[in-house]
């Protein structure tokens, strides 16, 4: 059974994938405020890797584990509610470049499962 | 504390504090240029320790995977084994060949060109006052000329720029580093382009559209000039000579640092026509950022979109001297 990765089309595809999914983020006046500072070019860049990384692809991450790279966002108030909305978005992204339900579904699990990392509980 | 091993000598330096600062205030002899992790002076190779985030942000492929990062960038949190870069970006010998004001505040200089020097308009290159003080300026010109030729914005009390204009006359010696950096003309045939340069930029943006030019580039180019006042356009007559069916030209008189300049009203209004164009960015960081993040939210892709801030040191996050 070959990767995740593979089976979306490998880097061109996540490349496609990070671009739809991070403009929807930014976009999002719920969002956007956790967003507002960070460099756009180094947040994508982390985005890529991390996707990369969980759905088997060629694993470069080089960030920190989710947990303390998300500690910071609790002072400004990070909930449940945020995290629902950045997975509709990965969803809606993933639907929108046409990937399969059953595809979309193991994706969906896989970020669902970084929950209380990025929650830190 | 955390410990720094560097070749064989030993610092304890505070958690989270910047690298490359603890290591010149320890003595060290690294390299340094702008300070904000562009021009890659300050490469160190990682023997051991854990690389924290964002200090190998912007480092190709080759130097991530041999464990280089940028001591500028670098905020440890555990202990780290540092070594030389091995891939440390080569110096080379040049000349002041003559210099001249663009307009009150822009001075071109022209450099000897180094035998087997390798760059590209759009490029970056460190210039070195001496062994420790350098500032990386983008390259204007590509191969077409003997020279090579960088716009200066010059800065009262710069400590490149200023001695540039002041002090540095036709003849005199001085180290160039570089090149480096992906911006300028290559690979890019197969896409409309929209170069933008605020302020000095407009020196680069206006390279690269000559080496679009002499490529036989035939999809539109759209170049955009942007400035604060009418006094800092410059460049102005060569690129309307260059304005034709495929080549347009503007210029957008902006206002202050925080509120939307000209030039951003505009692609508020057309940004989305840009949308499948190969995006090139240059000059002041604040404007180029909310560029590529205006540009990128009307449809851009981010890989198609360079930006050069060009960053310099800032006061603040130096020690003196």
């Amino acid at each position: 059974m070959s990767s995740l990765y593979e089976q979306l089309g490998g880097d061109a595809a996540i490349d496609q994938l990070v671009d739809i999914f991070y403009r929807k983020v930014i976009r999002d006046n719920l969002l956007y405020p956790f967003f507002d500072e960070v460099d756009m070019a180094r947040q994508i860049q982390k985005q890529k890797a991390f996707l990369t990384m969980v759905l088997g692809g060629p694993n470069g991450y080089t960030g920190r584990d989710l947990r303390s790279a998300h500690a910071p966002l609790l002072r400004h108030g990070i909930t449940d509610q945020h995290f629902d909305a950045v997975m509709t978005h990965l969803v809606d992204s993933l639907r929108e470049l046409g990937v399969d339900p059953a595809a979309i579904a193991a994706v969906a699990e896989l970020a669902e499962s970084t929950r209380r990392d990025v929650l830190c509980r | 504390m955390v410990r720094i091993v560097f070749e064989s000598q030993e610092l304890e330096i505070p958690a989270g504090s910047n690298l490359l600062r603890e290591l010149v205030a320890a003595g060290i002899d690294i390299p340094s240029g702008c300070r904000s992790g562009v021009c890659q002076n300050c490469l160190v190779r990682v023997g051991a320790g854990e690389i924290p985030p964002g200090a190998q942000c912007g480092l190709g492929r080759e130097l991530v995977r041999t464990q280089h990062m940028l001591a500028c960038q670098c905020y440890p949190l555990s202990a780290l084994f540092l070594q030389q870069a091995e891939h440390a970006l080569t110096r080379f010998r040049s000349r002041l060949l003559e210099k001249f004001r663009l307009n009150d505040s822009i001075l071109c200089v022209r450099l000897s060109k180094p035998a087997g020097f390798p760059g590209r308009a759009g490029q970056y290159v460190t210039l070195w006052r001496d062994l420790h003080q350098g500032r990386s300026y983008s390259l204007t010109n590509s191969q077409q000329n003997d020279w090579l030729e960088f716009h200066v914005r010059v800065y009262a009390g710069g400590t490149v720029s200023a001695w540039l204009a002041d002090e540095l006359s036709p003849g005199d010696p001085l180290m160039l580093q570089g090149p480096a950096g992906n911006c300028g003309y290559h690979d890019m045939i197969d896409k409309p382009l929209l170069l933008i340069g605020a302020g000095v930029g407009i020196g680069t943006m206006y390279g690269v559209l000559r080496d679009a030019l002499a490529a036989r580039h035939a999809l539109p180019i759209t170049i955009f000039h942007s400035v604060r006042r009418r006094e800092d356009l410059y460049l102005e007559k060569p690129l309307l000579q260059l304005a034709n069916a495929q080549v347009a030209y503007r210029h957008f008189i902006g206002t202050g640092l925080s509120a939307p300049t000209a030039l951003e009203d505009e692609l508020a209004q057309t940004a989305s026509r840009f949308a499948g164009c190969h995006i090139q960015l240059c000059g002041s960081p604040q404007l180029v950022l909310r560029l590529r993040r205006q540009l990128y939210l009307a449809g851009a892709s981010a890989n198609e979109i360079l930006a050069d801030p060009f960053e310099f040191p800032m006061a603040a996050s130096i020690p003196p001297g």
